[in-house]
């Protein structure tokens, strides 16, 4: 995943052409142009508008994304907030071209139903964080957790090493738990649940 | 490649799909299906075909994360699922996209198609199945695509941990060792330590014995031997000691032996039993020092980037510790101390003043040994500090500077390095123990004689003459053995004074240091700068005699760009921190907009001038609290223009957390070129007057420089940039170059006038020019 999108233009030699650029040859003045287009882009944010654009859902599973008469047959989209702004903010990117961003979703609740359907359930899938329901038991053992946990999934048994990179902390009482497998799970308020379980989890935290 | 056993039900489902388990050259077991619920299916690879068996989602699915290491529930019956066979020509590639929390598994060929989806703890036996599908479509290729490997660098500790065979009850062999071990309560793994000590233990529990004996026997003899028998004068104590005739005195100088003996005898066990301990947990502490360290040199280097490596906040903590410990325990212990002593002499002069008198006769002796002798003590303690700290320095070493280490594969002789200091602290320690063993002991002899010597004048001035009463010399005993204490005390909390005091005068050294640089009285606001800069006869320097900049002009009028060039430690750092008031100017005066910085406040010139330096600094938060570091009420559309801008957003967006990504001391560690972004952005968002650029690109690839070059092309406009670079490429924007040399302006004008006049920045631009021509890059 090259975060900068696109191959370097080949032989570019003066390639700023923000002030006062040189004498070039043609070849050179190709890739300017390409250059600034693709300079323009990088700096330019476009939000994507309800009206504009049609997100569908392909056989093949991945969401095509039509607009201004362009087709992306495969689109990824990921939060930029993920956990402040769940629902907010979302970058619609090209995962057929490096994952260029094609636009950013303002407020995905302007869209149309089944979008924001489609898009919640790939949103679901890709930041999938089981939210803990109900702490079943804790076990600590030299440096190692063990919980089993309710989930809106099902009952999950998990373990992590108790140090500082497991347990996030997010604002006051939203508490985030990454297994040794990198799975994440979360408690959105901690006070909610009971006070047998807040105590054991104070333990960890 | 290995085979690991399939589990039983697969292997017999396979049997009736007409696969035998040979034919089986992959297989993983994805656990979720497209709703994200928990499912049990199966991947099979074979020559001919992929069978995907689709798990049916049951309520009482339980998950289980796959490092507890436990066997997943085999399912009972999978002739239920759904089952598909797709024949291998009819695929052209299985490839995985990362889906941050999940995963997914797609196929290539006749039809573009999600197969599979899985939670990210089955990303390396999926791996395992799709590089064996690569390998049987193209075995000449071998490769894995770009996300697969993207994937792999980013998780370089799993891959030693996580079984890649993708067996569903996988432990590897190294996982398999460490478990027992891993499991074992703390406190017994210390035990286990003891292990090599135990007859030494053996031995220790024996002086218990003893020393429990002889006390025992000491309130015998000072109680039923001397009163019952000697005091009141039976003369079956005499016929015991087989002394001849009415000799009391002499039984009684013979039991005051035998108890003097006594405490010799508790005095020589304690000093071999605190010997015995010394050396028992000396050696455990060693070796738990050395174990943690070689395994130390195994963990990855993500774990050394992650560990907390502070030595001034260290310091700073210690001091704070030794001057609490002063003030909370031992200033209310000096006030009881000084009571005690008080009260005590007080009631035995005005029960007994010739008593008392011969009470406090050998007590010289004590404050003799704890004010005199102690402080050698002392001595080793600091030999023992100083052998720690070279102990913490060498540790110190090895965690920042983990990756040299490593790339030089330098961990044994580091290893063996910190054996030798380890080595030297146990010594130390062994010192401190013979001496303070040593004295210890003799202090508390010399204690317990001087309560010997009251009670012996006390019980021959009671037999002698019928001066006092055997009460009264067992109450001036007792308050003479009450003494010591505080004595001992207020010796030690006297020595800790001094050493409080110290580190109490580095702790206000800080606390009371003042600003340099303030607000004049009647500093103004700059509120809407142009942003036209003027040095006017500037001196400068660090030390006064050391002049960096002598008599220094030059004049930047508002929204131009100006390039400072020039070798390392010509002055250009120095030259941008005096304009941003870092430091003061010793004559001459820098004016922005025609107004003395020294009459602008320092909040409003700050916030006019934003300077990105190659020294980046990530402030423990998320990603957006630190870009909106310098405008905290920034909304979030500012927030990612600003990183757009900064070409950040990108990066920023494909992280995990995205913009909420916590970085920092202890969070998520980004490369340089992503630090430098950031503080791009973060200049971007406070939208200054001035920009000061010192070095912005110095730590990036020549990618990323373009994109970041780009970024401040845009961000230059309308402000007045100073812009600092050893790469001439990175100026080529400016309006005007200064070139510095020894803190003066040698060369001056544009770059086509600095060209023409073929001085230093010619010669650099054409050194620099054919460098990157050698490289190939320009």
């Amino acid at each position: 995943m090259a975060p900068m999108g696109g191959p370097p233009p080949a032989g570019g030699r003066n390639n700023m052409p923000m002030r006062g650029p040189g004498p070039v040859n043609t070849q050179e003045e190709i890739d300017l142009a390409r250059l600034a287009e693709r300079c323009d882009e990088m700096m330019q944010i476009r939000y994507l508008e309800p009206a504009d654009c049609a997100f569908s859902e392909k056989d093949s599973g991945f969401i095509q994304l039509k607009i201004d008469e362009k087709v992306y047959t495969h689109v990824d989209i990921y939060r930029v907030f993920p956990y402040t702004n769940p629902a907010e903010y979302l970058s619609v990117r090209d995962a057929e071209d490096a994952f260029r961003e094609i636009g950013i979703i303002r407020q995905l609740s302007a869209f149309p139903e089944e979008t924001i359907s489609l898009i919640e359930r790939h949103l679901k899938l890709r930041y999938f964080t089981p939210e803990i329901k109900e702490i079943l038991f804790v076990k600590r053992r030299a440096g190692v957790v063990t919980m089993k946990v309710r989930t809106e999934y099902g009952e999950c048994r998990f373990a992590f090493r108790n140090n500082s990179n497991a347990v996030i902390r997010l604002g006051e009482n939203r508490v985030f738990i990454q297994d040794m497998d990198e799975n994440r799970y979360q408690i959105p308020d901690v006070t909610k649940l009971t006070i047998r379980e807040q105590k054991k989890l104070d333990a960890l935290l | 490649m290995d085979k690991k056993p399939l589990p039983k039900k697969l292997a017999e489902t396979a049997k009736t799909l007409g696969i035998t388990e040979e034919q089986i050259i992959a297989f993983a077991c994805p656990d979720m299906n497209r709703d994200c619920a928990f499912v049990k299916s199966y991947l099979l690879l074979t020559k001919e075909m992929l069978v995907i068996i689709d798990g049916k989602v049951n309520p009482g699915n339980v998950f289980v994360s796959e490092s507890l290491g436990e066997v997943p529930e085999e399912t009972k019956d999978v002739s239920e699922h759904e089952i598909r066979k797709i024949p291998l020509e009819d695929l052209d590639a299985l490839k995985l996209s990362s889906q941050i929390r999940t995963g997914l598994m797609y196929c290539e060929g006749q039809t573009t198609e999600v197969l599979s989806y899985f939670t990210i703890a089955r990303y390396g036996e999926m791996l395992q199945l799709t590089a064996a599908f690569t390998q049987l479509k193209h075995p000449q290729a071998g490769g894995e695509t770009e996300t697969e490997r993207g994937r792999r660098r980013r998780r370089p500790e799993t891959k030693a941990r996580r079984p890649m065979e993708g067996a569903p009850e996988g432990m590897d062999e190294t996982e398999k060792k460490m478990r027992p071990r891993e499991h074992l309560p703390v406190s017994l793994r210390l035990f286990s330590y003891l292990k090599p000590h135990r007859f030494r233990l053996a031995l220790v529990f024996l002086c218990y014995i003893a020393v429990a004996a002889c006390n025992l026997v000491w309130p015998y003899l000072s109680g039923t031997v001397l009163y019952d028998q000697i005091m009141s004068r039976d003369p079956a104590i005499l016929k015991t000691l087989h002394i001849q005739g009415n000799r009391f005195i002499l039984a009684l100088g013979l039991v005051v032996l035998g108890m003097a003996a006594a405490k010799f005898l508790i005095m020589v066990i304690s000093v071999l039993q605190n010997l015995l301990n010394a050396v028992i947990s000396n050696h455990v502490i060693m070796t738990l020092r050395n174990d943690v360290f070689a395994s130390m040199g195994e963990l990855e280097l993500r774990y050394f980037q992650n560990a907390q490596t502070g030595t001034l906040m260290v310091r700073v903590l210690q001091d704070a510790n030794i001057v609490s410990r002063l003030i909370v325990d031992e200033m209310p212990g000096c006030i009881i101390n000084i009571f005690t002593l008080v009260s005590t002499v007080v009631i035995m002069f005005s029960l007994d003043v010739k008593l008392a008198l011969a009470s406090l006769l050998l007590l010289p002796l004590t404050v003799f040994m704890s004010a005199k002798i102690r402080p050698r003590l002392h001595v080793l303690f600091g030999k023992r500090h100083r052998a720690e700290r070279g102990l913490n320095t060498a540790l110190n070493d090895n965690i920042a500077g983990a990756r040299v280490v490593k790339v030089f594969g330098k961990e044994p002789e580091e290893i063996q390095k910190f054996e030798n200091t380890n080595q030297k602290v146990q010594d130390a320690e062994v010192d401190i123990t013979k001496f303070s063993g040593l004295f210890n002991a003799s202090y508390s002899f010399v204690e317990e004689m001087s309560t010997l010597f009251i009670w012996a004048i006390g019980a021959y001035l009671v037999l002698r003459t019928e001066y006092i009463s055997y009460g009264l010399l067992l109450t001036f005993i007792g308050y003479v053995a009450q003494m010591n204490r505080p004595i001992q005390d207020l010796v030690r909390i006297f020595r800790q004074w001094v050493d409080s005091m110290n580190a109490a005068e580095r702790l206000f050294e800080i606390i009371d240091a003042q600003p340099q640089i303030t607000d004049a009285p009647d500093a103004l606001d700059l509120d809407h700068a142009k942003g036209e800069i003027e040095l006017k006869h500037v001196d400068f320097g660090y030390e006064p005699n050391i002049p960096v900049f002598e008599d220094f002009s030059f004049k930047v009028p508002a929204g131009s760009m100006l390039g400072i060039v020039g070798r390392s430690g010509a002055g250009k750092t120095t030259l941008v921190n005096i304009i941003s008031r870092m430091y003061e100017v010793n004559k001459g005066s820098i004016r922005i907009d025609g107004v003395d910085i020294r009459d602008i406040s320092l909040r409003s010139l700050r916030k006019n001038i934003a300077m990105v330096s190659q020294e980046t600094y990530i402030f423990i938060g998320t990603i957006a609290e630190n870009i909106a570091y310098a405008k905290p009420e920034a909304t979030r559309e500012e927030i990612i223009a600003a990183a757009k801008l900064a070409s950040a957003h990108d990066f920023i967006c494909k992280l995990p957390d995205g913009y909420d990504t916590v970085i920092g001391a202890s969070g998520r560690n980004l490369s340089g070129g992503e630090r430098q972004r950031l503080s791009i952005a973060r200049a971007v968002l406070a939208d200054p007057k001035i920009l000061i650029l010192d070095e912005a690109t110095a730590s990036v690839d020549t990618e990323t420089e373009r994109a970041i070059q780009t970024s401040l092309a845009a961000l230059s406009k309308n402000r007045t940039t100073l812009s600092i670079a050893h790469r001439l490429s990175t100026l080529r924007d400016a309006d005007y170059l200064i070139v510095l040399e020894h803190g003066k302006i040698t060369e001056q004008g544009t770059h086509e006038e600095l060209m023409r006049l073929n001085g230093t920045y010619c010669m650099l631009k054409e050194l620099q020019t054919n460098a990157l021509a050698l490289k190939g890059l320009e």
